[in-house]
């Protein structure tokens, strides 16, 4: 009998079942990045998983890589540490909306910029959920919070798009009810040189869900079936097709050479000139 | 079965099911399971119920074609294919 595969990547003395609600999408992005480093076959030891605070930045507490969960928004400069002392080490950062946009905005926009080499999983499921579902930067225009009863009167951000325009290496957006294609983003992420961010866009059923009237976990993932378009498809689709759509694919992927590389030349040469 | 267990526990558990002859294509590990209904959901196949205790249950064993799409979704590892894909 075949045995779940993903459990050999649990971490021992841990209690299950998580501590994330019925229905989460962090499970299931949590099921893609175990999936997609057995795929690549990285060694556990390799691997580091840095995260902050918040819902999804619970993950490195269940995976049984190395991990560093610290403070709030600062897993990417935490991050960037490890990977600069060790750049054999596969760096993942694990966070969230609010912890990578707000309390780690400019972390997060300066790790771009420097073109670190780590691998970015931004989990947004548009909420802070784990302290009562107050509004973040990722909150679209008019949607419920807590801290927003009548709606939100902010614009939100567009992770990838920020990440882009700051000089990430490669980004890309997947759903968690297309959880396959989430993997292989993840794959292509963790194989690439620089700053790599995946956005894995996840349903939070209890605040974001129950506060907009969006239903079951069931019907948020039913939702992101019915709107979610390929960027290849939206490409070709007139821009008034897309509006409330979430578009998911690959949108930026080019060969850059990262900063721990750099880095370490300016040590070399450093040395030499001694 | 204890409400929490570690995965170690967890596997131990389910082998010792395997032991007594569970022989159905899906398993649920129950004491992990939310019951979010993702599973039964998305069964291309309606292979799954949800039965009195709020816990999938494996309804129509024969229509299943292994296609994991149950144990990719799980949210909590809860649930997964017993059999390899045939190639």
């Amino acid at each position: 009998m075949r045995m779940h595969p993903s459990y050999e990547m649990l971490r021992p003395g841990k209690k299950f079942p998580h501590v994330w609600c019925p229905g989460c999408g962090h499970g299931i992005v949590q099921g893609a990045i175990i999936r997609a480093v057995q795929k690549l076959g990285l060694p556990r030891d390799e691997m580091v998983m840095v995260s902050g605070i918040g819902c999804s930045s619970r993950m490195p507490v269940y995976v049984d890589f190395n991990s560093l969960h610290t403070a709030h928004g600062r897993a990417i400069a935490f991050a960037t540490g490890v990977k600069l002392h060790n750049p054999k080490l596969h760096v993942i950062v694990i966070t969230g909306d609010g912890d990578a946009l707000a309390i780690g905005g400019n972390h997060f926009i300066h790790a771009a910029r420097r073109n670190a080499d780590l691998t970015v999983i931004l989990m947004n499921n548009n909420i802070y959920g784990m302290t009562g579902g107050q509004y973040s930067p990722t909150t679209p225009i008019g949607k419920r919070a807590s801290t927003a009863p009548y709606g939100t009167a902010e614009r939100d951000f567009d992770p990838c798009a920020l990440a882009q325009a700051a000089g990430a290496a490669f980004t890309a957006r997947g759903v968690v009810y297309n959880a396959v294609e989430l993997e292989k983003l993840i794959e292509t992420a963790l194989t690439r040189k620089g700053f790599s961010l995946v956005e894995a866009i996840s349903p939070c059923p209890t605040l974001y869900g129950r506060l907009n009237k969006e239903g079951s976990a069931v019907k948020m993932l039913q939702w992101q079936k019915a709107n979610t378009v390929n960027v290849k498809a939206a490409e070709k689709l007139p821009p008034d097709q897309l509006n409330g759509k979430i578009i998911t694919g690959v949108f930026h992927d080019v060969e850059t050479i990262p900063y721990t590389q750099i880095y370490n030349q300016i040590i070399q040469r450093a040395q030499a000139s001694k | 079965m204890a409400k929490n267990s570690d995965v170690m526990e967890a596997r131990l558990n389910i082998e010792e099911d395997f032991k007594k002859g569970y022989d159905l294509p899906v398993y649920v590990y129950k004491p992990w399971c939310k019951s979010c209904e993702i599973c039964v959901a998305f069964c291309p196949k309606q292979v799954l119920e949800m039965g009195e205790d709020r816990k999938p249950r494996v309804a129509r064993p024969d229509d299943c074609i292994l296609c994991r799409q149950c144990e990719i979704r799980c949210p909590d590892l809860a649930i997964f294919v017993t059999r390899e894909k045939k190639k």
